[in-house]
């Protein structure tokens, strides 16, 4: 099961490679940053819908309670899937900028100013022992407010990146 | 997981991800304009290209973009420490 386990995210880290098929270095560059975008979006979305259903679940109470039960052994799995591939999207999005960094713009740097918090946040969220930092980091992470900004963002970069 | 394979698993999404974008091959444009006069001469060309149309830093409207993000990061931390601040300490007894 380790091994399985091991090997799904040796093959996760691959994802990126394919970019660097194209002979353009720029080009390979510029798709580094549509990477970072796929991972969030594969790693971000399900979490999310799992965690809102589960919620909701318990909220309506009666048989639900029993969906819950069942649900709750794949907590762990997506919750690993969602660090993993957003580290991913993480580290693509950040060498993305570094290496375009030449064409720095406030859009761009505000972009990676809200991919850092969160990912801080989210780390520490994971990672951290403490009652406080944990409940900081939590109330911090599930912010709805950063994550309209993170798509914000991400939109206004794409739509003025080409520019 | 034990912090070893966790500091593994970030070594190797660096290697990666970065690795790969140094082994692009730019020795035809090396051939191209030799050593030193290359990077000056590309470098001037781009820049005439790109100066009219990149939005660059000190400009309004993404400026304000930049600072309604910090704005917006630092109010979230200050409210989620006040959240916090707030729901630990005790509440007064009305007598």
């Amino acid at each position: 099961m380790k091994n399985r386990y091991i090997l799904l995210i040796f093959l996760l880290f691959l994802i990126p490679l394919p970019v660097f098929a194209d002979d353009d270095g720029e080009d390979a560059i510029e798709d580094l940053g549509w990477v970072a975008i796929g991972a969030g979006v594969i790693a971000t979305v399900p979490f999310i819908a799992f965690v809102k259903v589960r919620k909701f679940a318990v909220k309506t109470g009666g048989s639900t309670v029993q969906i819950v039960r069942q649900m709750a052994p794949a907590y762990k799995p997506i919750l690993n899937f969602h660090i993993i591939l957003n580290s991913i999207g993480y580290f693509s999005g950040m060498f993305h900028g570094l290496m375009l960094s030449s064409n720095l713009e406030p859009i761009s740097l505000s972009l990676a100013l809200v991919m850092t918090v969160l990912m801080i946040s989210g780390i520490l969220l994971r990672y951290t022992s403490s009652r406080n930092a944990k409940m900081f980091n939590r109330l911090l992470h599930g912010q709805f407010g950063l994550v309209i900004l993170l798509v914000g963002l991400i939109l206004l970069h794409v739509l003025t990146a080409d520019n | 997981m034990t912090k070893l394979s966790l500091f593994l698993i970030v070594l190797f999404a660096l290697s990666v991800t970065t690795v790969p974008v140094f082994a692009d091959d730019d020795d035809d444009d090396e051939r191209e304009f030799g050593f030193g006069e290359r990077e000056r001469e590309h470098g001037d060309e781009k820049e005439d290209d790109d100066d009219d149309e990149r939005i660059g830093l000190g400009t309004g409207v993404s400026d304000m973009v930049l600072y309604v993000t910090i704005s917006a990061i630092v109010g979230t931390i200050g409210y989620t420490g006040y959240k916090i601040i707030s729901t630990k300490r005790p509440k007064l007894v009305k007598k």
